[in-house]
């Protein structure tokens, strides 16, 4: 059994993980740490695990952590690279749901986050999006599992970045995103009478997750990549989706479209192509993957502009965050990968 | 079990005992599909003629 410690569990990114790994067959979650809820039950802060499990909350101490294998980092973005260093000296392996090591360049980071004091552990971590880098986690001890919106953004546009049939100069991304992404604090805009029935833009420019975004579809396209990523908040308390405006550089086939989508995630487990010709669930939506580790890809072309939409729908608590985290220790320990997710979402929900 | 491919979306359909002009739907893309051409295993389809859904309102 591997022995998995999660720091700074209290939040909803933390719940989900202990939710899935408390039922993980190779995991045992030794170590589970809140500050502000140290020496209280779990079930105190997650009542969904109310008799589920006995473990309580620990304050973080580097000796305690010692005790693991591995080590989930749950906590905000600059917390992780305060603890990341003494952690792999350690010997422990690492997988960071936070933004801390998700850039290759530190210049990046403090363009959209702030000093970064541990520099030198950027080029070492690998992003941890099993989709694109499979064989690099398979060897990694820093992994640095990818933003919410940023996987169901890179998931639906990667395919096509790399068959080079979409103008990349001209590339929008519209997400719609529920409550919960703004996590377990609050402020006057979580505030219910603000949150409730809203359809709000926010970080219409510069959104953090756009760094990763244009990184990683960079990559693949061996070019820089520039997106325009505007998100809203809506009225929903789980999950994404993302719409993405491409405009097509040749004509296509919706079978050529298909068959794009079907190579690129060929054997992936948890992508899934939702384009039917009739029916009510023609494409993804949030409400089909809640509750899963499940991204649905849907597509549309748009003769009269020349555009092609491309859709993807995900549980921003799993595929977004805590499931990529569970593929990413499956991977590093030689697991079968679906270990522990194997789940269909809730419907409905 | 005889096996075709869907023309809309390449899935491959398996029907058991096809018989032309017989209606099945594809389950990757929900399409309605015709067996046009049985042949031993092999079976062809061609997309059936469908009313459209106006979502005009």
């Amino acid at each position: 059994m591997v022995k998995a410690g999660i720091i700074g569990g209290s939040g909803y990114t933390g719940g989900e993980l202990l939710r899935i790994l408390l039922f993980h067959p190779e995991v045992e979650v030794e170590y589970i740490t809140s500050r502000q809820n140290a020496g209280k039950p779990v079930s105190f802060i997650h009542p969904h695990l109310r008799e589920v499990t006995k473990l309580k909350f620990e304050d973080y101490n580097p000796s305690r952590a010692r005790d693991c294998d591995v080590v989930f980092l749950c906590v905000p973005h600059k917390a992780s690279m305060d603890k990341v260093p003494e952690l792999l000296s350690s010997g422990l392996k690492v997988i960071d749901l936070s933004a801390d090591f998700r850039l290759r360049k530190k210049e990046l980071y403090e363009q959209y986050y702030c000093q970064h004091t541990a520099p030198e552990y950027l080029e070492k971590a690998v992003y941890g999006l099993p989709e694109l880098h499979r064989e690099e986690i398979k060897k990694a001890d820093l992994i640095a599992c990818p933003g919410c919106l940023s996987s169901s953004i890179i998931l639906g546009l990667a395919p096509f970045v790399k068959a080079g049939i979409i103008d990349t100069e001209h590339i929008i991304a519209d997400s719609k995103i529920g409550s919960d992404a703004a996590g377990a604090s609050f402020n006057f805009m979580t505030h219910h009478p603000e949150r409730a029935n809203v359809v709000r833009p926010y970080q219409v420019v510069g959104h953090r997750h756009l760094a990763e975004i244009e990184q990683e579809l960079g990559l693949i396209a061996g070019k820089e990549i520039k997106v325009g990523f505007t998100p809203h908040a809506v009225d929903m308390v789980r999950g994404i989706l993302s719409t993405m405006h491409t405009f097509l550089t040749r004509d296509v086939s919706e079978l050529e479209v298909r068959n794009i989508i079907r190579e690129f995630y060929k054997d992936e487990p948890f992508i899934r192509i939702l384009k039917m010709s009739k029916g009510y669930y023609q494409l993804p939506n949030p409400k089909y993957v809640i509750g899963s580790n499940y991204c649905d890809i849907g597509f549309e072309i748009d003769t009269h502009v020349n555009r092609l939409l491309i859709f993807t729908a995900i549980d921003n608590l799993i595929k977004g965050s805590a499931g990529p985290a569970v593929q990413n220790l499956n991977i590093r320990y030689g697991f079968k990968e679906t270990t522990g997710l194997e789940f269909p979402g809730l419907y409905p929900a | 079990m005889a096996k075709g491919v869907c023309p809309e979306c390449g899935a491959e359909i398996e029907i058991e005992d096809p018989v032309e002009k017989e209606i099945v739907e594809c389950e990757e893309c929900g399409v309605e599909l015709e067996v046009s051409k049985v042949d031993g295993d092999e079976v062809e389809f061609e997309v059936a003629e469908s009313e459209g859904e106006d979502w005009g309102e």
